[in-house]
C-alpha cells in the first residue's frame, strides 16, 4: 500500500488518483495560498486496501450485473458491510495519530469535519454534490467510525446510479477521506464565478446564510442572493431572504437536532455586507484564474476571516428552462401563481392534485392548465397562441377571435352538459345571505377533533370540488361556491359594456367605483380591524413605543410584558381568532399561519402606525366619489330616449352592479374560508409531523412538505425510515430552491409567430415596460422594490410600489402607495382589486419589473394602458 | 313544428328542473342561514308550482315532452351524484395498482 495518510502540503492538483477530487483540489488551494482550513487526506489506496481486506469485488460484480430494480439492495448490502468492518490497526493508529497532530497544531480546542473524496468526485463533468456523506463536529472518538461511513456512502443508492448512468465503473472508483479542522462559521455559503443559472459570465452569484454550510448545501435554509459584475465588482442585484433554520457553529450538549431556529432579529438581516461580498467574489475570482474555469467555491467566515473550503468546476452553466422537453401544450393556471410565485411544494401539490379537477399539470413546482382538451371544445378558429393568450389574461385583451361553425356544435353540447352537472349549485348560491358559509368553520373544527381523518380525507371533506356529499349545504362546498361566484366577471364585463355604449364619455374606472365599498367583505374587514388595532396601539404610548423600537419578530414578547399593552393584546387574540388560519402565501400548505407566528399581522399594525391618513377618511372619501358619479351618471342617461319615463337603462346598470358586488364578494368571501380548510390540512400534517420526529423517523422541521402522501404513510406504518427518505428530500428541497430562482414560463409548448409573445417588453430607448391594466390612472414617483412584505414593510407615502405579487398581506402598503407595479397578475388579481378600491393606478403582469426597476428611480405608471415608464426627474405628480 | 316545440319544452323541462331541485335544497341551506323558512317555502311554491301550472296546461303528447325534460335532469343529477363517486374509487384503484 502506498502512503495510507498524506497532509494537504503533500497534495497537488494531480493527486486525484490518491487524495480524490476534493482533497487534491484542496492541497492544490493550500500550496497557492489560499485560505485552507488545515487537514490530512486518508488516501484512496487505503480505501482500496480496505475493500479488498473485506472482499467487496465480489459484491461490486454482482451490483454491475443487478437490474435497476435490484440495485438499490444490493448497495445496501455492501454499505452495511463496509460500515460493519472494522479498520485494520495499522491504519487506524496512522489516522488517529495525524488528527493527534492536527488538534496539537490548532491549540488543542477543534472538532473537524470529515468530508468524502472519492476518485471520480468533482471532474469537468460530474459533480457527484451532495451525494457522498460529510460530517461535522467529529472527534477522536467518532473519528474511524465517521471515515468508514464516508468510505460506506459511495454505496448510497443516488451514487451509485449516478455512477451507472454515466458509465463509470463501480469497481474502479475509490474514497479518500478528507480530515480537516472545521470552522465554525459565523456565515458560510457558495459562491459561482459565472452565473450557474442565465450562463452569464460577467456575474459573481453569491449564496449565504447563518451558521455552517451544511443548510445552504441541503436546501433547508432559503439563502441570501448576491450578483456582483466581475470587472469592477459592483453590487448588481441583492436579495435577502428570511432564513429561518440554520446550522450552529456548535451543538449544544445532548440535543441531536443539529438544525436550530434561527434568532428572530437574524432572520432578515442580510448575511453579508457589501465588502464582504466583495472579498468573497475576490477570492472566487483568484480561485478561477488559477483554475482556468468559473469555479463553484464554497467558503465560511468565522471571526472576520474568511476561508475556502472547497473550491471544483462549475458542472451545470445555463439551466435547462421550465417544462423543456414536456409533451403537449399548457398555460400557467394564473390565480395560482398570481398569488405566490415560488414553486408549490410537492405534499401542498400531492394533496391538492387529489382534488382538483383534471386537466391540471404541476411542471416546474408551478401549476398548468392543459391546452388541448379546452382547444377542441372553444368554438373559435384560433391559433394554439391566441387561445392561450385569452386563458392566460381571462379576458383582459380579447384576441380577435373568429366563429368556428364546426366547433359549435361540441361546444353547445359541452355547454349543455355544464349546465346539467353545476345548474343546480348555481341556481342555489344565487341569493344567499352573506353569513351562507358560517357553517363551514364549524365543520372545521369537527374535521380537527376527529383523529381518523388525515389529512388526504381532510382535504377532501374540507375542499370539496366533485367530491362533496350530496346533501351537503351550499355553504360547506367552498371551492364551488367560489367558482360559482366567478359569473360575477360576466356581469361585470356587461355592465362595463353598457356604460360604454350608454354614457362614453363617462369616467375610466366607472364600473369599478360603482361595484366598490361594499360591506361584509371578509378580506376587508381584516384590513379594518388591522387598522382598529393600530389605532389602539397609536393613543398608548408604551405600545407605540414598543412598536417603534422593536422589529416585528420581536415585538411579542415584549408586548406580554407590558401590563399596559393589555388591551392591545386581546385585540390581538381575537383577530387571530377570526384570521389566524392565513399567512404570507397561504395556497402553500408550508407557509406558517398567523396564528402559529402572527409576527406578519404586528408588522402590519406596524405599517399603519406609519401611515397619517385614516383609511376610514379614505373610505368616506371614496363614498362621496361614488355618489358623484351616480348622480353624473343618472342625469347623462336621463339625455337618452324614454330614460327620463321608463328609467330603464338606470334600473339595468342598478341590478347588473348590485349583482356584480354580491358575487365578487362571495368569491372574496370563499376564498377566506378555503385557507381555512387549508389550515386544517395544515394541522392534521404539523400533528403527523410532531409524531414522525418524534420516533425519529423525521429529523428536521418542514421536511415533511417535500414528501408525498404515500411516502408519509409508510414512514407512519414502519415501510420507510428516515434513511430511505433523507436523500429525496435533500434532492427535492435543492430542486424547490432551484425552480425559485427561475421565472415560470406563461406557456410550454406553444408555438409562437411573434419573437416574446404577450411578456413585457423593454425597449432601451424609451425605458417602457408594457404590461396588464389592473386599475386605472397615471402617477408619477419614486419606486421601492418590496419583495417580502414580512422584511421591508415601510413604504414612504407616495412611493410607488414594485411587487412580485400580492396577496391580503401587503394590503396595507397600498394605504401609502402612490401605485403599484406587480410582476404577476390579472385585472382580478389581489392588487388590483385592492389598488381599483383605494383608488390609484395598478399595472400588472410585468415578469422581472422587480429586478429592471430599482428602489429610488424615477417612473412614470400608466395603470389605464397598462404602461410603466423609466421617467427623468423633471416629470411631476400625479397627471 | 311539432318536433321543434316539443324539443322547447324538453329543454324547458330540463330548465325548470334545475330550478325546482335548487329550491328544494333551500330547505338545506337555510339551516346554515338566517334566512328564513318562508323565503324557503316560497321558493319551492314558485319552483314547484311553475312546473305543475305549465305541465297542467298542456295537451298529452307535449305534456310527455316536459316531463321527460323533468325527468331526465332528476336522473343525471342523481347520477351525476353516484357517477362521480364511481370515478374518483376508480382513479384510487387505479394509482394504488400504479
Amino acid at each position: 500500500m502506498e502512503k495510507s495518510i498524506l497532509t494537504f502540503d503533500e497534495i497537488g492538483r494531480g493527486d486525484v488518483e490518491i487524495a480524490g477530487g476534493k482533497g487534491a483540489n484542496l492541497g492544490e488551494l493550500t500550496a497557492k495560498g489560499f485560505p485552507v482550513p488545515p487537514g490530512f487526506v486518508v488516501s484512496a489506496d487505503a480505501c482500496e486496501d480496505f475493500f479488498n481486506r473485506i472482499g467487496l469485488g465480489r459484491e461490486c460484480q454482482s451490483l454491475a450485473g443487478a437490474a435497476p430494480g435490484e440495485m438499490e439492495g444490493h448497495a445496501n448490502r455492501i454499505r452495511e458491510i463496509v460500515e460493519a468492518a472494522e479498520i485494520p490497526p495499522g491504519l487506524a493508529d496512522n489516522i488517529i495519530a495525524a488528527h493527534h497532530r492536527l488538534v496539537r497544531n490548532r491549540g488543542g480546542d477543534i472538532a473537524c469535519a470529515v468530508r468524502s473524496s472519492a476518485t471520480a468526485e468533482d471532474l469537468d463533468d460530474a459533480s457527484f454534490a451532495g451525494q457522498h456523506a460529510t460530517y461535522y463536529y467529529v472527534g477522536r472518538d467518532n473519528l474511524l467510525d465517521m471515515v468508514k461511513s464516508c468510505w460506506a456512502s459511495l454505496w448510497n443508492p443516488e451514487a451509485v446510479s449516478y455512477r451507472a448512468t454515466r458509465g463509470i465503473d463501480h469497481g474502479s472508483v475509490f474514497m479518500a477521506v478528507v480530515v480537516q479542522e472545521m470552522i465554525r462559521s459565523e456565515i458560510s455559503g457558495v459562491t459561482f464565478t459565472a452565473n450557474p443559472v442565465t450562463g452569464e459570465r460577467n456575474e459573481i452569484v453569491t449564496e449565504s446564510s447563518w451558521g455552517m454550510g451544511a443548510a445552504i448545501v441541503d436546501g433547508r435554509v432559503t439563502p441570501d442572493h448576491y450578483i456582483i459584475e466581475r470587472d469592477q465588482l459592483r453590487l448588481l442585484e441583492k436579495r435577502i431572504a428570511d432564513k429561518r433554520f440554520m446550522v450552529p457553529p456548535s451543538l449544544d450538549a445532548g440535543n441531536g437536532a443539529r438544525l436550530k431556529a434561527v434568532p428572530n432579529d437574524m432572520r432578515h438581516r442580510e448575511t453579508l455586507s457589501f465588502n464582504q461580498a466583495r472579498q468573497v467574489g475576490r477570492w472566487s475570482l483568484k480561485a478561477e484564474k488559477h483554475f482556468g474555469i468559473p469555479q463553484d467555491v464554497e467558503w465560511a467566515i468565522t471571526d472576520g476571516h474568511f476561508y475556502m473550503l472547497q473550491s471544483r468546476p462549475i458542472t451545470v452553466m445555463g439551466q435547462k428552462e421550465i417544462g423543456q422537453g414536456e409533451k403537449g401544450q399548457y398555460v400557467i393556471f394564473k390565480p395560482l401563481v398570481e398569488n405566490f410565485t415560488d414553486p408549490i411544494t410537492p405534499l401542498s401539490w400531492d394533496l391538492m392534485d387529489k382534488v382538483t379537477p383534471p386537466g391540471m399539470k404541476r411542471i416546474g413546482g408551478r401549476a398548468y392548465i392543459y391546452l388541448k382538451p379546452l382547444r377542441a371544445i372553444l368554438p373559435f378558429k384560433t391559433t394554439e397562441e391566441e387561445l392561450s393568450r385569452l386563458i392566460y389574461e381571462m379576458g383582459a385583451e380579447k384576441p380577435d377571435l373568429k366563429l368556428s361553425l364546426v366547433k359549435l356544435p361540441v361546444f353547445l353540447f359541452s355547454l349543455f352538459v355544464l349546465y346539467l352537472l353545476t345548474g343546480v349549485f348555481f341556481a342555489r348560491t344565487r341569493r344567499l345571505p352573506d353569513n351562507f358559509m358560517d357553517g363551514y368553520r364549524a365543520l372545521c373544527k369537527r374535521v380537527e377533533a376527529d383523529p381518523a381523518m388525515g389529512p388526504v380525507e381532510t382535504i377532501r371533506r374540507l375542499w370539496p370540488w366533485y367530491q362533496a356529499k350530496f346533501f351537503d349545504p351550499a355553504g360547506l362546498m367552498i371551492m364551488p361556491v367560489n367558482v360559482s361566484a366567478g359569473r360575477y366577471m360576466f356581469l361585470l364585463g356587461a355592465l362595463q359594456k353598457l356604460l360604454r355604449r350608454w354614457v362614453p364619455e363617462i369616467r375610466e374606472d366607472a364600473e369599478s367605483l360603482l361595484c366598490s365599498g361594499q360591506e361584509g367583505v371578509l378580506s376587508a374587514e381584516m384590513g379594518r380591524e388591522i387598522w382598529e388595532m393600530a389605532r389602539t396601539a397609536k393613543i398608548n404610548q408604551t405600545v407605540r413605543g414598543l412598536f417603534k423600537k422593536h422589529k416585528p419578530e420581536e415585538i411579542l414578547p415584549a408586548l406580554k410584558a407590558a401590563p399596559e399593552a393589555v388591551d392591545f393584546l386581546r385585540k390581538l387574540d381575537r383577530f387571530l381568532a377570526k384570521n389566524g388560519h392565513r399567512a404570507l402565501k397561504e395556497l402553500e400548505l408550508q407557509s406558517v399561519r398567523w396564528e402559529e407566528n402572527p409576527a406578519p399581522v404586528l408588522g402590519m399594525v406596524r405599517n399603519y402606525l406609519l401611515v397619517e391618513n385614516d383609511p376610514a377618511e379614505h373610505e368616506k372619501e371614496m363614498e362621496k366619489t361614488r355618489t358623484a358619479l351616480k348622480k353624473e351618471l343618472r342625469e347623462k342617461l336621463k339625455e337618452r330616449r324614454f330614460e327620463r319615463f321608463l328609467g330603464f337603462r338606470w334600473r339595468m346598470i342598478n341590478y347588473l352592479a348590485g349583482r356584480t358586488k354580491h358575487f365578487a364578494k362571495m368569491r372574496e368571501n370563499s376564498r377566506f374560508y378555503h385557507i381555512l380548510g387549508l389550515y386544517h390540512v395544515r394541522k392534521k400534517i404539523l400533528q403527523i409531523e410532531a409524531g414522525l420526529m418524534q420516533k425519529g423517523k423525521l429529523r428536521c422541521r418542514d421536511d415533511i412538505f417535500y414528501l408525498t402522501c404515500d411516502e408519509i404513510e409508510k414512514m407512519r406504518t414502519d415501510q420507510l425510515g428516515w434513511r430511505d427518505v433523507e436523500d429525496r428530500v435533500r434532492d427535492r428541497r435543492m430542486e424547490h430552491i432551484r425552480l425559485s430562482k427561475m421565472a415560470p414560463p406563461k406557456t410550454i409548448g406553444v408555438r409562437t409567430t411573434k419573437p416574446a409573445p404577450f411578456r413585457s417588453t423593454a425597449s432601451e430607448s424609451s425605458n417602457t415596460l408594457k404590461g396588464q391594466s389592473a386599475a386605472p390612472g397615471r402617477y408619477t414617483g419614486l419606486a421601492h422594490v418590496i419583495l417580502d412584505p414580512s422584511i421591508d414593510i415601510e413604504l414612504t407615502p407616495g412611493e410607488i410600489l414594485i411587487a412580485p405579487y400580492t396577496d391580503p398581506a401587503w394590503t396595507p402598503l397600498f394605504l401609502t402607495a402612490g401605485a403599484a407595479v406587480v410582476e404577476i397578475g390579472s385585472y382580478l388579481s389581489h392588487a388590483g382589486t385592492v389598488a381599483r378600491e383605494f383608488g390609484m393606478p395598478c399595472v400588472v403582469d410585468l415578469p422581472d419589473c422587480t429586478r429592471q426597476i430599482q428602489t429610488g428611480d424615477r417612473v412614470k405608471v400608466d395603470g389605464s394602458q397598462g404602461i410603466v415608464q423609466l421617467v427623468s426627474e423633471k416629470e411631476g405628480e400625479r397627471l | 313544428m311539432t318536433i321543434l316545440f316539443k324539443t322547447f319544452l324538453f329543454l324547458l323541462g330540463l330548465g325548470l328542473g334545475v330550478q325546482m331541485v335548487a329550491a328544494f335544497f333551500g330547505i338545506i341551506d337555510r339551516d346554515h342561514t338566517v334566512r328564513s323558512m318562508v323565503a324557503v317555502l316560497g321558493n319551492i311554491f314558485i319552483w314547484g308550482g311553475i312546473p305543475v301550472v305549465i305541465a297542467g296546461n298542456l295537451a298529452p303528447p307535449y305534456r310527455e315532452a316536459f316531463m321527460w325534460g323533468i325527468g331526465i335532469f332528476i336522473l343525471c343529477h342523481i347520477g351525476n351524484y353516484f357517477g362521480t363517486k364511481a370515478m374518483i374509487r376508480a382513479k384510487e384503484r387505479f394509482s394504488k395498482t400504479v
